[in-house]
C-alpha cells in the first residue's frame, strides 16, 4: 500500500530517490540520481531480462541488415521517425541521443575497473560487427571487452568443444558465412573442435568452474593440448562459447591469449546467457562501491498496490514484500516488462505496483482479446509483447490519462510501445531512459521538502 | 522402399487403394491393406493425426455413457481396445478413474447405488479390453486416494481406462504399411478425384510447396478425412451429413494428481481431469463447429469453461500453469435435432457409388478406441471390390516395438541413462528400445537430453528422423513429445534443428526455417493459453531468436 495523498506520518525518508529494479535501466538511474548528490536505495525482485543480455549493447539497429554503413544515429533517427510510441520517439531523436551518451559515460566510469570495461561509444559510426553462438552475424553499438573482435578481421577459428550443445563450431562457422555472403570485408571463419569439455554442464555451471584457479588453469591446458596436432591456426582471432568464466571472465581468456599467441574473444551468447549474468552481477557491484542499498531480493521486493490514489499526488512510502516501507522523496519504476515481472498479464494487461497505463506500440490501452493482442506466427510483430507504460516525454508513468504522481517516473522494458527485437535498442532505450528517469527523480526529490 | 515410407509409386501405375487421411482411420486402413497384399498410397494434407486423432482424449477407452442408448459402440470400444493393447502394449497406460457421486438431496443414496449397478454392467465388457471390474468406494475410501478432492460426496466408484499416445499410434500404423510396400505421403494435399465416367479411379494430389500436382491412378480412393470427410466427399460429388464437434483440451505443465477425475461442469456435462504422462489435461468441449477446420482456437470461453468445470471439484487446478491445448474437431455423423452431447458415436462405412461415384468410399464416425475394426470393415469391402481375399490380421500381428519389450533397468544397465530417460524411451519405441539407444553410441554427444521437459535425448531424436517419416522439424512433437513442455522449445529447439540439419543435409537457411517452422507450432499452441509465466517465456523466445526472425522493414505503425 502506498500512501499518496501526502501523509508522511512524520517519518524521515529512507532515501531521497527509490529505485525499483536492479537492471540495466535502474542502475544507470540510481548512478545518475546518484551523480547528483541524492541519497539512493534500488529495491528488487529478482533477475529480468539485463540478465538474459548477449554481452553486447544494443542501441539502434535494424536486424536484418545484418552489416550495415548506418550509424547508429541514423538507426536511432529512422526509429523515432517511424515508430512514434518507441521511447526514442517519446524523447526525440536528439534527446534520446543526448540520454544514451550521458547513461553510457555513467555505466563506463563505473565499470571501468573491472572486466566489463567499456571502450568509448561511437553513434556516428557503424554498428560494429559480432558474431553470436546462435550462429549469426549481427552487429551492435558497443559489446563488452569478451566480445570484441580485432578490427576488419582477415581470418578467424571458431574453436568449439566436442558434444557442446550449446556452441557448435560447425553450425557457428556455416550461420555466419551465410550471413556474410557478399561482404568483401568478410573475414575467413574456420571451424575447430577441441575434445570433451565438463560434462553435462550448463554453461553457467562451466563459468563457475573457470572462475577458480585450478579450473581455470585446467581449462588453458585442455584447449592448448587440444589445438596441439591440429590445423595451423594463422588467424586474427579465436572466438570461443561465451562461458569463460563469470566473475572473472577476462582471466581464462588473458591466459589463454598469452599460450596461444592469439587474441581470444568470445560469441555473442543465447539463453542461458552467462555474458548477462556477468554484467547483472557487475551492475550490483557499481551500486555497493557508489553506497547505493540494494534491498530485497528473490521473492521480496515492493509490494504490489491496492487501488489508484488521487491523480498528480506525490509518492512516499513503497511497502516491500518482506513486510518494511521505504519512505523516499521521489521514485523511479525500472522493473522490467514480462521476463523482469514489472508487467502482469492474468485475463488482462496490468502494471502490479502502481496500477498505471499501459500502451502497446500499435497505439492501443493494453486491453483485448489474445487473438486480438497476438498474431499468428511469433514472427510477426505482437502487440503484446510491446505492451508497457504509458509515459510523456518527462518520463512521468499516467494513470487513468493523467500523471500518475508527480514524483514517479519510469524507464528501461517496462515502457511501452516498443519490442527490442525489431528495432534492436533494449540497452539504449535503458540508458537514455535511466539517465533521464534518475536525474528527474532527484530534482523532484531536491524539491519536495 | 525404406522404412521411412518413401516408397513410390511408378508414373503410370495403378494402385489397388489411396487413402486420404493421416489419422487414426487412415493410417490403421493403410496397415490393414497393405497386410493383405494391397498396394497403397496415403495422403494426408500435414502431419499424423493432424485432425481429431492428435485432438483426441488419447483415451481408447470404452465409452461406458453409451451404454444406455449406444451398446454397440461401448461393445466395439471394449472390443478393440483389447486388441489394441495386444498389437501395441507399449503406447497404452493404465488410467485410473474416479467418479465421485456427490449428495444429492433423496437422491443421493440412490445415485450412488445406481451408479454402482450402472458400472456393474459396464464391467461385463471390461474384460475384452483387460480392465479391472469398478469398485465402489466410501467417502473416507476415495479422499484417501485424493485428498484434494473438494465437495459432498456420498462416495465414489472407480473405473479403469487405458491411455494411449495417439499421435505414435498413427506413426506406428504408417511404418508398418510402409514396411509392407504402402507408400505414405504426409504433407500432401488431395485436391481433386480422377474420374474415369462415374468411376473414381485416383485423386489429384499437390505436395506442400509444389506449385504443381500430381496424378496417382488407383482402383479405389478412400475418404478417411475426419471432419474434413464432408468436404472430400463433396469431391466426388457426394453428401456426407457430419456434425463436425469441437473439442478442447486443457494442458497443465505437470502432474497434479495420478487418478482421472470425473467432474460436473455448470451445464451438466461430464469433464475429467487426467493425468497424460508428464502433464495434466482437462476435457472436454463439444460443440458444433462451423468453422474453418484448419484455422482452431481454443476460445476463452472455453478456457474458462473447463477451468471453472474443475476448480469446484479440484481448486488446486487454478494455481496450475496451462502450457497449451489441444483442439480438434470430431466427425461425428450427423443427425438432426439432437445436443452434440447425445449424437450416437457409430461409424459408418459409405459406398459412394450410391452417389454416382463407385470406387469412392467414405469412413466416418467412429472413435479411436475401434479405429481397428472401423478400418478393417472399410478393408472388407475394399478388398471385396479387389477380388482380395486374405484375412485381416491387425488383430495379431503386433505394430513395430509392439513384441516383448526389454526392462528398464536391463537398459539403464547397458547404456547407462537413468531410469526415467529409459522409461520414457520404452513407451515410445518398446521393444525397438534398443535399436534407438544404439543410436546414441555413434557420438559423445548420443545421450545427451535435448529436451529436459520430457526428457528426450539426442539418440531418439536422431532414430526418429531417420526412421519415422519426419519431414518437418515440428513433426518430431508427435514422434517424441519434443517441445511440448513449459519452455516452449527455447532450449530444444536450437539443438534439434541442428540434428535435423545434419541428419538431412540441410544448409543454414533450412536450418532456420525448421527451427522457425518448429517455434511457430509451438506458439499456435501456448498463443491461446498465454498467461504470465508463459508470456516471460515467450518473451525470452522472440529476444532469443531475434537473429533468426525475419522481420518486416521499418513499417510505420500509425
Amino acid at each position: 500500500m502506498h500512501d499518496g495523498d501526502g501523509d508522511r506520518a512524520g517519518n524521515a525518508p529512507s532515501c531521497d530517490v527509490l529505485v525499483i529494479g536492479a537492471g540495466l535501466a535502474g542502475t544507470v538511474a540510481a548512478l545518475a540520481a546518484k551523480a547528483t548528490g541524492a541519497s539512493v536505495v534500488v529495491a528488487r525482485k529478482g533477475y529480468g531480462a539485463t540478465a538474459f543480455s548477449t554481452g553486447a549493447l544494443d542501441i539502434a539497429n535494424t536486424p536484418e541488415l545484418r552489416v550495415s554503413t548506418r550509424s547508429v544515429h541514423e538507426h536511432l533517427q529512422d526509429i523515432v521517425q517511424h515508430r512514434r510510441r518507441h521511447p526514442y520517439g517519446v524523447l526525440g531523436a536528439e534527446k534520446s541521443a543526448q540520454g544514451i551518451a550521458e547513461g553510457y559515460r555513467l555505466l563506463a566510469e563505473a565499470l571501468a575497473q573491472g572486466p566489463l570495461a567499456l571502450d568509448a561509444l561511437e553513434l556516428e559510426q557503424p554498428n560494429r560487427q559480432c558474431l553470436s553462438s546462435l550462429g549469426v552475424a549481427g552487429s551492435a553499438a558497443a559489446v563488452f571487452p569478451a566480445h570484441r573482435l580485432p578490427v576488419k578481421p582477415q581470418s578467424l577459428a571458431l574453436v568449439g568443444f566436442a558434444a557442446d550443445p550449446y556452441f557448435d563450431s560447425g553450425r557457428v562457422r556455416r550461420g555466419v558465412t551465410r550471413d556474410l555472403a557478399g561482404d568483401e570485408d568478410a573475414p575467413m571463419l574456420q571451424e575447430v573442435v577441441v575434445p570433451g569439455l565438463l560434462p553435462d554442464c550448463t554453461p553457467v555451471g562451466i563459468a563457475k568452474v573457470l572462475d577458480s584457479d585450478a579450473g581455470c588453469a585446467a581449462f588453458v591446458e585442455q584447449v592448448v593440448a587440444g589445438l596441439q596436432g591440429g590445423p595451423e591456426l594463422d588467424v586474427d582471432a579465436l572466438v570461443l562459447p561465451p562461458y569463460l568464466g563469470l566473475a572473472h571472465s577476462d582471466r581464462v581468456r588473458a591466459q589463454l591469449s598469452e599460450a596461444l599467441k592469439l587474441p581470444v574473444v568470445e560469441a555473442l551468447a543465447h539463453t542461458p546467457s552467462v555474458p548477462g549474468l556477468r554484467l547483472q552481477l557487475q551492475l550490483e557491484a557499481t551500486l555497493a562501491r557508489a553506497g547505493i542499498a540494494v534491498v530485497g531480493g528473490v521473492g521480496g521486493g515492493p509490494h504490489a498496490s491496492h487501488g489508484p490514489t488521487a491523480a498528480g499526488s506525490a509518492l512516499h512510502r513503497v511497502q516491500m514484500l518482506t513486510g518494511e516501507a521505504l519512505d523516499c522523496r521521489s521514485v523511479v519504476l525500472a522493473s522490467g516488462r514480462f521476463v523482469g515481472g514489472g508487467i502482469l498479464y492474468d485475463d488482462g494487461l496490468r502494471e502490479p505496483l502502481f496500477d498505471l497505463d499501459i500502451v502497446t506500440e500499435i497505439g492501443g490501452s493494453g486491453e483485448g482479446s489474445l487473438a486480438a493482442m497476438t498474431r499468428a506466427l511469433p514472427a510477426q510483430l505482437q502487440p503484446l509483447m510491446t505492451a508497457g507504460v504509458w509515459v510523456n516525454d518527462e518520463l512521468r508513468p499516467m494513470r487513468e490519462g493523467a500523471v500518475a504522481h508527480t514524483n514517479l517516473f519510469a524507464a528501461g522494458m517496462v515502457l511501452g510501445g516498443f519490442a527490442s527485437r525489431f528495432t534492436l535498442c533494449a540497452d539504449g532505450v535503458a540508458l537514455a531512459t535511466g539517465f533521464f528517469a534518475g536525474q528527474a527523480a532527484a530534482a523532484a526529490a531536491g524539491t519536495a521538502l | 522402399m525404406g522404412d521411412d515410407g518413401n516408397g513410390s509409386s511408378a508414373v503410370g501405375e495403378i494402385v489397388d487403394a489411396l487413402i486420404i487421411g493421416g489419422g487414426s482411420n487412415g493410417t490403421g486402413l493403410a496397415r490393414d491393406l497393405a497386410k493383405r497384399g494391397a498396394s497403397v498410397v496415403l495422403c494426408e494434407k500435414g502431419d499424423f493425426a493432424r485432425g481429431a486423432t492428435g485432438a483426441s482424449s488419447a483415451m481408447i477407452h470404452g465409452g461406458p455413457r453409451y451404454l444406455l442408448d449406444d451398446v454397440d459402440t461401448t461393445k466395439h470400444a471394449c472390443e478393440d481396445s483389447g486388441y489394441i493393447q495386444k498389437i501395441v502394449p507399449h503406447l497404452l497406460f493404465r488410467v485410473p478413474f474416479l467418479v465421485p457421486i456427490r449428495k444429492g438431496d433423496t437422491y443421493g443414496r440412490l445415485q450412488h447405488l445406481l451408479a454402482d449397478v450402472y458400472f456393474d454392467v459396464y464391467d461385463r465388457y471390461t474384460p475384452l479390453k483387460n480392465g479391472l471390474p469398478h469398485a465402489s468406494l466410501t467417502v473416507e475410501q476415495m479422499m484417501a486416494m485424493e485428498p484434494r478432492l473438494r465437495g459432498d460426496f456420498m462416495g465414489a466408484v472407480t473405473l479403469d481406462e487405458w491411455g494411449i499416445d495417439p499421435g505414435r499410434l498413427c506413426v506406428l500404423n504408417a511404418a508398418d504399411a510402409a514396411a509392407h510396400g504402402a507408400d505414405i505421403r504426409t504433407y500432401t494435399e488431395v485436391v481433386g478425384l480422377l474420374r474415369e465416367g462415374a468411376q473414381v479411379c485416383g485423386a489429384r494430389v499437390r505436395a506442400q510447396g509444389s506449385a504443381s500436382t500430381e496424378d496417382i491412378r488407383a482402383k479405389t480412393v478412400i475418404n478417411c478425412g475426419g471432419p474434413w470427410a464432408s468436404a472430400l466427399a463433396g469431391l466426388g460429388g457426394a453428401d456426407v451429413y457430419l456434425r463436425p464437434g469441437k473439442g478442447v483440451h486443457l494442458i497443465y505443465e505437470k502432474r497434479v494428481t495420478n487418478f482421472a477425475i470425473v467432474a460436473e461442469a455448470e451445464d451438466g456435462r461430464e469433464i475429467f481431469v487426467m493425468p497424460y504422462q508428464n502433464e495434466t489435461w482437462i476435457g472436454t468441449t463439444d460443440d458444433d463447429y462451423y468453422g474453418d477446420l484448419d484455422d482452431l482456437w481454443a476460445t476463452k470461453d472455453e478456457i474458462d469453461y473447463l477451468e471453472k468445470s474443475v476448480s469446484r471439484l479440484l481448486p488446486e487446478i487454478a494455481e496450475q500453469r496451462l502450457i497449451g491445448t489441444r483442439v480438434g474437431v470430431r466427425n461425428t455423423v450427423g443427425a438432426w435435432g439432437e445436443q452434440e452431447d447425445a449424437l450416437s458415436r457409430r461409424f459408418d462405412v459409405i459406398d459412394h457409388a450410391k452417389d454416382g461415384a463407385p470406387g469412392f468410399f467414405s469412413l466416418v464416425g467412429g472413435k479411436l478406441a475401434s479405429f481397428r475394426v472401423q478400418a478393417e470393415e472399410v478393408a472388407d469391402r475394399v478388398c471385396l471390390d479387389l477380388g482380395n481375399k486374405t484375412a485381416c490380421r491387425t488383430h495379431i500381428d503386433r505394430l513395430p516395438g509392439g513384441d516383448e519389450a526389454p526392462k528398464n533397468n536391463a537398459l539403464v544397465k547397458e547404456y547407462g541413462i537413468s531410469p526415467l530417460e529409459a522409461e520414457r524411451v520404452l513407451s515410445r519405441h518398446g521393444a525397438l528400445s534398443p535399436k534407438v539407444l544404439d543410436v546414441g553410441r555413434e557420438s559423445a554427444s548420443g545421450f545427451a537430453t535435448i529436451c529436459v521437459c520430457e526428457p528426450t535425448l539426442e539418440c531418439e531424436v536422431r532414430y526418429c528422423i531417420r526412421h519415422e517419416m519426419v519431414r518437418h522439424l515440428g513433426d518430431l512433437m508427435v514422434r517424441c513429445r519434443l517441445g511440448l513442455g513449459a519452455c516452449q522449445g527455447i532450449e530444444c529447439g536450437l539443438r534439434a534443428a541442428q540434428i535435423f540439419a545434419e541428419e538431412r543435409g540441410l544448409d543454414v537457411e533450412d536450418e532456420r526455417a525448421a527451427l522457425m517452422d518448429f517455434l511457430s507450432r509451438r506458439w499456435r499452441s501456448v498463443r491461446p493459453v498465454l498467461s504470465q509465466a508463459q508470456l516471460a517465456a515467450a518473451e525470452l523466445m522472440m529476444i532469443q531468436y531475434t537473429g533468426l526472425w525475419r522481420k518486416p522493414t521499418l513499417t510505420p505503425f500509425a
